[in-house]
């Protein structure tokens, strides 16, 4: 198997916060971690630990202060501006807040045209079509495509967040802690229709969390973030074993599924 | 044993809470639990007054004690609440010791006993072992401290009851697992009646003794906790249960 | 919402929106609505008391004062108009370069701003005029020079908050270079409060205008001017008053229309309300 994202060594470092400008806070350090095409990775860890500070890394948002982040064996830094658009095409972040995500003056149909727009070459006559493919493929009636987001419920702005990573066909979707706040039908809702996505595309996920159910639900195998650093790591099947302190402390959070049973 | 009665709220033409009525008594915790948007937390703001503009309650009655009460004045007295998102409920501008002042303005605790008052109601949240938190400004904290300082806010307006609507959804499930820690030690150990929203029945589960399950603004099941896990009787109730726990499986 | 709470001040914007429309119709249609030339000198007719021909009476030289007044309009607020033009666009550009670029871009074009906010615009004014002479467009340049800064601040505030918005890093995610981020996300967040804060300044820059121009560094006589108007009236303050007072008169309605005008739309179009209410 090929990777489609591989980070070597990466490290980032924030400056210390207060009128002193302490020493520089170090977020992530030393990260190596490779998604292949089709592999689903579970980045779990708790508030603070750097999770999303790596996604938006891997995504090429931020630069790192150390290391480099390899998209199919390109390093991003290194990516001419026809490489760079082939690497936003490939790799999608769907966002944590759905609502917060979308330009509430835009139009649903705008804002799925947006990634059509600026990261494929389908000519504009066909954006409308392909829209109303997208909003379908996430259980959304094609009609929404003339609503603002304000107009929706939660759950349909987050399934539009989703459908817009989509729209470019991507080879890896990040999912930063984009389905941990959803009620629990909503999420095994979508959940579901990723994995669906993922038996008809082979689309690659990295679904960044705190929540080790939706990791062993969801992944492949499970990458475990302690004070930004990999501490434990781990395939799903046939059971999720972890060995580190701060994994357990993770496991051991899960809330009993029935009364009476700690 | 005190309890509250409510019923008929609505909001113009579209009633959101219809016949709602949850009885809450002392030393025992309430799970108000339902899907997003099922009116749960409309539910609570009627019963503390304070709903939203564009709503209004337009029938029901709270009771306590089996008396006629006023929502308002149950507020911060007999009642004390503790919200979803723990950063908007303080004033940035504020330390934790000044919002503590003024609960114990409301309180008329005032001088020494309410300083030793103070401390001891943020050591029962969990906050007393760090010395300099009343001069902590809110952004200097943790979503999980902010909350524990809010618990701590309600335990020190020396209200019987506590509201809280949500209050583990911002947290991660370490912090989250601490505060339910919090709050079933409080209730054992204060005889404090606890009604907690939310729409993890991992939570509740966790920490309910009774379970009321909303769906589209009308209670359609109260049960005992254990009760409502082993034979669910209304469909909604069946729905919350099946996605409950699909999520703790594991797919082959 | 904002009206509705205010019933009281909702009919004095109405008169503000009304009378600033009415001068803005003057500076447009007012060669077509002027009675007579306001440029023509009748001596026989100095100091003609109102009566029909000429409502408002006549001035030192004959000329009919309505006219003047009407044509003053357009001197006024035309100059004020490509101040605005100026300003806004340079605001737009320097701001908006300077907030979405960031670093050291940014840190330069603030210190140049710095630089231009440290000058009075009535000294500018001097300044330029004892270098490159009077006339209407020193005046207009020593405003415009004077006040960009100004705009390009308030831009840059506005960029750089709306930079951090979700949906703006939702954009880059979907591949938007950052000019399309700039027109398509930021821009329609910077432009209501500018506009309002554009309107606010109309009434300030009139001042500036009709000031310099009563002083004499301005527009030059016999161009009719409300400043330059006031100027040629002050000898005869004594025994003709009105001469000075009609175009007071029409300097003070116009700056009190746009400065409503402006704290109306300030109001409506506060950036705290427009995000609250998801506009």
């Amino acid at each position: 198997m090929t990777a489609v994202l591989t980070a070597v060594g990466l490290g980032k470092a924030y400056p210390g916060a207060g009128w002193r400008r302490g020493a520089p806070r170090t977020v992530l350090d030393g990260i190596d971690l490779a998604i292949a095409e089709g592999e689903c990775v579970a980045l779990i860890g708790r508030s603070g630990s750097g999770k999303s500070t790596l996604a938006r890394l891997l995504l090429g948002l931020e630069a790192p202060d150390r290391g480099t982040v390899l998209f199919r064996g390109q390093s991003l830094a290194g990516l001419d501006r026809a490489g760079q658009k082939r690497f936003r095409a490939a790799v999608q972040m769907v966002l944590q807040d759905p609502l917060s995500a979308v330009n509430p003056r835009h139009a649903v149909g705008r804002i799925l045209a947006e990634p059509l727009r600026h990261l494929t070459d389908l000519p504009a006559a066909a954006h409308p079509a392909r829209v109303a493919d997208l909003l379908d493929g996430v259980g959304l009636d094609p009609d929404l495509a003339g609503r603002l987001p304000g107009q929706l419920s939660g759950g349909q702005v987050q399934r539009v967040g989703l459908a817009r990573a989509l729209a470019t066909r991507p080879a890896l979707v990040v999912l930063d802690e984009a389905v941990s706040n959803l009620d629990a039908p909503r999420q095994v809702e979508i959940l579901d229709r990723l994995a669906a996505l993922r038996r008809r595309h082979g689309t690659a996920f990295l679904l960044v969390t705190h929540d080790v159910r939706l990791a062993r639900r969801f992944a492949d195998r499970v990458v475990v973030l302690g004070e930004g650093r990999i501490v434990d790591a781990a395939p799903c099947r046939p059971a999720l074993v972890l060995t580190h302190p701060a994994a357990r402390e993770l496991v051991d959070a899960v809330l009993p599924a029935e009364p009476g049973r700690p | 044993m005190e309890t509250w009665r409510e019923a008929r709220r609505g909001r113009e033409a579209v009633p959101l809470v219809r016949d709602a009525t949850l009885e809450l008594r002392a030393g025992e915790v309430l799970a108000l639990v339902g899907a997003s948007g099922s009116g749960k937390s409309l539910a609570c703001a009627a019963l503390l007054g304070v709903l939203p503009p564009g709503t209004r309650r337009t029938g029901g009655r709270v009771l306590l004690d089996g008396a006629d009460a006023e929502p308002a004045s149950l507020r911060g007295r007999a009642v004390a609440c503790v919200l979803q998102a723990p950063r908007t409920a303080f004033n940035p501008l504020r330390t934790i010791g000044d919002h503590a002042g003024e609960t114990l303005a409301v309180a008329g605790l005032r001088g020494a006993p309410g300083r030793a008052a103070r401390d001891a109601a943020f050591a029962a949240a969990g906050l007393g072992d760090d010395p300099r938190w009343p001069d902590l400004y809110p952004f200097q904290m943790s979503g999980g401290m902010l909350q524990r300082a809010m618990i701590a806010l309600a335990l020190l307006s020396g209200a019987p009851f506590l509201i809280a609507d949500e209050p583990t959804t911002d947290l991660d499930l370490v912090a989250q697992g601490r505060i339910l820690d919090l709050l079933a030690r409080l209730v054992r150990e204060r005889g404090l009646g606890l009604l907690i929203v939310t729409h993890d029945l991992g939570v509740v589960a966790r920490l309910a003794d009774r379970v009321a399950v909303m769906e589209a603004g009308r209670i359609v099941e109260t049960a005992p906790a254990a009760a409502l896990f082993s034979e669910p009787a209304a469909p909604a109730t069946r729905a919350l249960l099946a996605a409950h726990r699909a999520l703790h499986e594991i797919p082959a | 919402m904002t009206t509705a709470g205010l019933p009281a001040r909702s009919g004095s914007v109405a008169a503000a929106g009304a009378l600033a429309a009415g001068f803005v119709l003057l500076a447009l249609a007012g060669p077509l609505l002027v009675p007579h030339d306001p440029l023509a000198v009748d001596l026989a007719h100095r100091f003609a008391a109102p009566d029909l021909a000429h409502p408002l009476g006549t001035d030192h030289l004959g000329r009919d004062i309505l006219s003047r007044l009407i044509a003053g309009a357009r001197t006024t607020l035309g100059a004020v108009l490509v101040v605005l033009a100026v300003v806004v666009a340079l605001g737009l550009s320097v701001g908006g370069l300077a907030g979405m670029v960031g670093g050291r871009v940014d840190a330069v074009l603030m210190r140049l701003c710095d630089v231009f906010l440290t000058v009075p615009t009535f000294v500018l004014a001097l300044f330029m005029i004892g270098a490159l002479g009077t006339g209407l467009v020193n005046v207009v340049a020593a405003i415009v020079l004077s006040h960009w800064a100004w705009y390009a601040r308030i831009v840059r505030g506005l960029v750089l908050e709306l930079k951090t918005r979700d949906y703006v890093l939702a954009a880059r995610i979907a591949g938007a270079p950052r000019l399309a981020i700039f027109a398509e996300h930021v821009l329609p967040g910077v432009v209501p409060p500018l506009a309002a804060l554009a309107t606010l300044d109309i009434g300030h820059m009139a001042l500036h205008v009709a000031g310099l121009s009563f002083l004499g560094l301005g527009v030059q006589p016999p161009t009719p001017e409300w400043g330059v108007m006031i100027n040629d009236a002050r000898p005869f303050f004594w025994t003709r008053p009105l001469l000075v007072v009609w175009p007071g008169l029409a300097i003070a309605l116009a700056v009190l229309a746009f400065n409503r005008l402006g704290d109306a739309l300030r109001d409506r179009l506060d950036p705290a309300l427009v995000a609250g209410r998801g506009l």
